[in-house]
């Protein structure tokens, strides 16, 4: 198969077999070499993913499109020197991760704006508690330390598994399970403790 | 179920808003520019990190083999670019023989006297930092349109354009004696303008200014303002000192070489160009491209003014276009919702109205503007009654 075929470059992985690591070497050589056309094709591919990414990690913050902007010129500056040691995808979390460091030191506790309307359920009423769940969620993991917030959004809102989670944030799996289980722990009594959590910003 | 879990189910399925096919192209475009700018910038940290190292090391071995003992004063240097720490030496009052020449990479001479103890912290067109730590050093600054130069002590910090100055930090305070043009001096809340001829005496701590007269290297300093340093200086790569061909050149690009320039992430002469059309009253659509060139440049909150100033100069739809862009930027809702006014986003025949309105009800509930964000509801539902946000704004009138 070739690079023009491929249903997708993101999950292309270097521990994959023989024929995927040959193309994801052949996407990194063409990436290195400045093929625009190829670049635009990922950063494509990438910009939903990205979107999706942030908005989990930093809620609907005031400044969610500036930060997947951020993310995604630092990735496109990225894509200039892949190496293929990981997927684009692994490349692309971990920017993104990095990106939304900066937002929530920037606004020390962000301000979801309301987001009724992105959640299917046709009832408004139920859009509306659904918001405030949102709102409580995120200024939440606000108040999370960096690394334990990242660990629990890849975990526990974008799905994966702690291994997936330990290589993008570049630790071990015990490692991320403490911060997992610290996390988890956090949340709770965070939750338990302060009924206008997410009312009171 | 806990209510953590309760939470987390509805985070999983919110998604961002939606955008429009034209709006991805506008942020994959931006992307791959600002990416390719970033990489280039990347690029020229490694090599002024790999150069600053080597240089760094050159120098410290060379300083070191000047400073050190047994050695007769050593002849003039020259140093490329990069940190360059002297080592403290035992102090010779008396006389200045030992001195240690710099030129830097922007053209700028550098002399220390014996036992100064200096950093070069930046040596780029954009910016040229120097900290005196102590010691005296002799200044002769290149003009250049795109930095000051500044220096600095414990005590005090000096911002010059192009002169020759000298300045002696002492444990008494830090003492500057300028020979030509003019150097601007800060001392915590305290800032004073030296002109040639004068000399200032910055106290450490809490003090007052005062005139000195004492200068180690006050010779030096009038031979430089007279010879410049005796050797003509070579120009540096990027020309500092703004030549008279620039503006003609820049006068000459049209709009669409300058808003190329801006694409390809050559945003900082775009700007010089813009402001030049600016300056002279020539706005349309110069003033938007001030603004994008701002925003290219990563300087977020002067381009959200920029592009608030440009939606109240330019027709429509730039205004419009300009208005909006200045809304998104600004960071606190009051402004956002004045570009929005100045640029009438929202007014009814507004190519980006509905959008306006959307943002305009986020802005007022984000300022608990509640009455007035359940009129811009209306105004919305009125105006697009299958808009994107029509059930956001139902949900506003209901809770109203």
């Amino acid at each position: 198969m070739s690079l023009a075929a491929a249903p997708s470059l993101l999950r292309l992985s270097p521990v994959a077999a023989e024929a995927e690591r040959r193309l994801l070497e052949e996407l990194a050589a063409r990436l290195r070499a400045r093929d625009d056309a190829l670049i635009e094709r990922v950063l494509r591919e990438l910009f939903p993913e990205v979107r999706r990414w942030m908005h989990h990690h930093l809620g609907s913050h005031e400044e969610l499109e500036d930060a997947v902007q951020d993310a995604l010129s630092e990735i496109a500056s990225a894509l200039h020197r892949f190496e293929g040691r990981a997927s684009l995808a692994t490349l692309a979390r971990r920017i993104t991760i990095r990106t939304s460091y900066r937002y929530y030191r920037k606004a020390q506790r962000p301000r979801p704006m309301p987001d009724a309307d992105r959640v299917t359920s046709q009832d408004p009423e139920a859009r509306v508690n659904a918001r405030r769940a949102l709102e409580r969620l995120h200024v939440a993991l606000s108040r999370l330390p960096e690394r334990r917030r990242s660990a629990f959004v890849l975990c526990a809102i974008e799905g994966l598994s702690a291994a997936e989670a330990a290589k993008i944030l570049n630790i071990s799996r015990n490692a991320m399970r403490s911060l997992l289980c610290r996390a988890r722990a956090d949340l709770d009594a965070l939750l338990a403790s302060d009924d206008d959590l997410g009312r009171r910003r | 179920m806990s209510e953590l879990d309760r939470l987390l189910e509805a985070a999983a399925g919110a998604e961002p808003d939606d955008l429009t096919q034209a709006e991805i192209d506008a942020e994959i475009g931006l992307a791959q520019i600002t990416g390719r700018a970033r990489h280039r910038a990347w690029v020229r940290r490694r090599l002024f990190l790999a150069t600053s190292v080597g240089t760094a090391l050159a120098a410290a071995a060379v300083l070191l083999f000047m400073v050190g003992p047994g050695h007769e004063a050593p002849p003039p240097r020259s140093a490329t670019q990069g940190a360059v720490e002297a080592a403290p030496a035992e102090p010779d009052p008396s006389e200045m023989e030992d001195r240690t020449d710099l030129e830097l990479p922007t053209g700028d001479r550098l002399r220390a006297s014996r036992g100064a103890h200096f950093r070069v912290d930046s040596a780029t067109l954009a910016e040229r930092r120097i900290r005196l730590l102590s010691g005296a050093m002799l200044f002769d600054v290149r003009p250049s349109a795109r930095g000051h130069f500044h220096v600095e002590t414990s005590d005090a910090q000096i911002t010059v354009v192009g002169t020759v100055f000298t300045v002696s930090a002492e444990p008494s305070g830090t003492i500057i004696r300028v020979y030509e043009g003019r150097v601007e001096v800060t001392h915590g809340d305290t800032r004073e303008l030296i002109r040639a001829g004068e000399s200032m005496s910055v106290p450490t701590g809490i003090g007052t200014l005062e005139h000195r007269t004492m200068d180690p290297l006050a010779e030096d300093a009038r031979r430089a303002v007279a010879h410049r340093l005796s050797t003509p200086r070579e120009e540096p790569a990027a020309p500092a000192r703004p030549s008279a061909s620039r503006p003609a050149r820049a006068r000459s690009a049209s709009a669409a070489e300058v808003r190329g320039w801006i694409t390809e992430g050559r945003a900082r002469r775009a700007l010089r160009v813009a402001r030049e059309h600016v300056a002279r009253g020539d706005v349309d659509p110069w003033a938007l491209l001030e603004a994008d060139a701002l925003r290219g440049l990563g300087e977020r909150d002067e381009a959200a003014r920029a592009y608030t100033r440009a939606a109240s100069l330019l027709p429509t739809p730039r205004r419009e276009q300009a208005g909006f862009t200045g809304a998104r930027l600004h960071r606190s809702p009051q402004a956002s919702l004045h570009a929005l006014d100045v640029g009438e986003v929202s007014r009814p025949g507004s190519p980006l109205r509905e959008r306006a309105l959307a943002m305009r009800a986020d802005l007022l509930e984000r300022l608990g503007r509640r009455g007035e964000q359940a009129e811009v509801a209306r105004q919305y539902l009125e105006s697009y009654p299958a808009g994107s946000r029509r059930e956001h704004m139902q949900t506003i009138l209901r809770l109203r």
